[in-house]
């Protein structure tokens, strides 16, 4: 038999192994991939508690968090091989990695899962003017370089973004001796979890700039201060309200993308919302056979989501990879009022039990219900004391009730 | 007199408000028991669970590119003995190997509490 190849080595993909090995595929007819010298993913850099609250009820760090499921590949004695990049993957799933223990390799797969995660945007996808300045990190790069490789990015930082990984680096900074002025967020929300706000922030009495965003970088060879302006509605800067932060680092934690390269050569169709590929109900891609799953599926801010997307996906690449295809019949799901996406994007009503429905909203609101229907049937109505776009959501619903495309939405309440 | 919390014991995130002006502790804006348990000691002893890395002294069989090690305590400590406890991690170092779970520094500014390894090396 081919084997099923998994691409990635972080909680996603060491999830969707395992898993493929419970749902019955031998061990040996497994291979992981992973192009980083160790398992982990991006979890070995995220040195901080709180992981794992929702599955294993304690607070984890993410190198404890991965180890438990490098345990479970283990146990279960499935092969995979590290620093191996993987470098094209085709419809007819065959692909090519290249590692110094392998050399290069030419493979084909009985099913794919993709696990590859996400990378962060970039200075250059937001467009901030100003000078090229030394001093201008990634937050996600900050925090490997803080965490893994032992060095400071610098001693006064400016944090541009309210995402996690952002909040993460104010406190993390701080516990280490820098001064971090401020977290500027160009929405008039924040983009992080509460609690991250609670415990990296408010702890250290760092301000949290909601609807401000950095307008200049000065400083010629490192950064010496950026520019603060306060943005009206239509996120636009008002000059008025611009000033001076002095500061030698800025940090930017202005969003995830999924990392979809091998998919998009494989011709996988990608939601232009989320950045991942469009998916059945069993993780399945466009492409038979090819199955997505975690960070590059759709962004999480929860690894305990994460683990049982790509458990699902490792089990229905595990069904593929043994039986092979079935005839399917598929409904679209489409987001409705004020929810901005829905993974997955069809559902095959062929098969049975529950679909889970991941989705974010597009603004906080307070009191309101989650609206789910098929055609004009209103299946479920869930009350909600809020619903924030930083935090996904999810709802079930059982299959047998499905008959016509699904929506949903969330409803304000009187 | 009222302080004001985001209860961060799930991600709801409700508006804790808790009054400490008579014999006990009043809470109220909590949706469940454990945000009226956590908004008591918020007000009252606030604890953390602080996480760090300590320098790997020598390299490690496993990780041999990797310089430092994580950490954390395994009890949550005060919120106001976190920099204290920087302090001390800072001065550590740890020879390699070490196995999650090991104690990388006992009785962490309070009996009883421990630093420990966040991952084998
Ligand atoms: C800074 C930060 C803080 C977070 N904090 C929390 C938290 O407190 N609590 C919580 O529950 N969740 C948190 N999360 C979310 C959670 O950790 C992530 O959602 C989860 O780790 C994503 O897992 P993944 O396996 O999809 O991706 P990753 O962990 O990114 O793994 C993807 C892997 O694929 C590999 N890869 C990519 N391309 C290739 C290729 N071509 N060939 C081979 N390998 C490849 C990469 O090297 C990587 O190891 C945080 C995330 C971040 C980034
Ligand atoms: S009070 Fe309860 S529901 Fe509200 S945030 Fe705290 S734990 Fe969650």
């Amino acid at each position: 038999m081919d084997k099923l190849i998994v691409i990635g080595g972080g909680p996603a993909g060491l999830a969707a192994a395992a898993s493929a090995v419970d749902a019955g595929v031998s061990p040996e007819d497994i291979l992981l991939l992973e192009r980083d010298d160790s398992l982990g993913g991006i979890l070995n850099q995220c040195i901080h508690a709180g992981f794992g609250l929702h599955i294993f009820s304690e607070e984890l760090t993410g190198p404890e968090y991965a180890s438990r499921y490098i345990d479970r590949l283990h146990e279960r004695e499935i092969p995979y091989v590290t620093d191996a990049m993987v470098l094209s993957l085709n419809a007819d799933r065959e692909l090519t990695y290249v590692s110094p223990k392998d050399g290069f390799i030419r493979l084909k797969a009985s099913a794919v899962v993709i696990a590859t995660g996400c990378r962060e945007r970039t200075r250059g996808q937001i467009m901030i003017p100003g000078t090229r300045p030394a001093g201008i990190f990634t937050a996600g790069s900050a925090q490997r370089f803080v965490n893994m490789e032992n060095k400071m990015p610098g001693k006064r930082a400016v944090i541009l973004g309210s995402g996690d990984i952002g909040l993460i680096m104010a406190r993390r900074l701080t516990l280490e001796g820098a001064k971090v002025e401020c977290v500027a967020e160009l929405m008039n929300y924040c983009g992080g979890l509460a609690r991250n706000v609670a415990q990296c922030l408010n702890d250290f009495d760092i301000p949290l700039l909601l609807s401000h965003t950095v307008t200049d970088i000065l400083g010629k060879s490192r950064v010496e201060g950026v520019k603060i302006s306060q943005v009206d509605e239509n996120r636009r800067p008002i000059p008025a309200t611009e000033k001076i932060v002095p500061c030698d680092t800025l940090l930017l934690s202005v969003g995830l993308i999924p990392e979809n390269e091998l998919a998009r050569e494989a011709g996988v169709v990608i939601d232009p919302v989320t950045g991942g590929a469009v998916v059945d109900q069993y993780n399945q891609t466009t492409a038979e056979g090819i199955f997505a799953c975690g960070n590059a599926l759709q962004v999480h801010d929860l690894v305990d989501n994460v683990t049982l997307e790509a458990e699902a996906a490792g089990a229905a690449a595990a069904r593929y990879a043994l039986s092979g295809t079935k005839t399917v019949n598929y409904v679209a799901t489409t987001p409705g009022d004020n929810v901005r996406y829905i993974v997955p994007h069809k559902i095959d009503l062929g098969g049975s039990g529950d679909v889970k429905l991941s989705f974010r909203v597009t603004s906080t609101i307070r009191g309101c219900d989650t609206v789910i229907k098929s055609g004009s049937k209103e299946l479920r109505r869930i009350r909600k004391r809020v619903v924030t776009p930083g935090e996904m959501e999810s709802a079930t619903v059982k299959i047998s009730d499905i008959d016509a495309p699904v929506s949903v939405s969330i409803e304000e309440r009187a | 007199m009222e302080q004001i919390f985001t209860c961060t014991v799930c991600p709801f995130g409700c508006e804790l408000h808790v009054d400490l002006s008579g014999d006990e502790p009043v809470v109220t804006g909590h949706a469940c028991a454990r945000g009226k348990k956590y908004g008591v000691a918020e007000a009252t002893n606030p604890v953390r669970t602080v996480t760090s890395t300590v320098l790997i002294d020598g390299i490690s069989e496993l990780h041999p590119n990797l310089k430092l090690l994580p950490v954390k305590v395994d009890k949550p400590i005060p919120k106001a003995m976190m920099f204290d406890g920087m302090r001390i991690i800072k001065t550590l170092k740890v020879a390699p190997p070490v196995k999650a779970g090991d104690i990388v520094y006992k009785d962490f500014l309070i009996p009883g509490v421990n630093l420990v390894a966040g991952r084998n090396i």
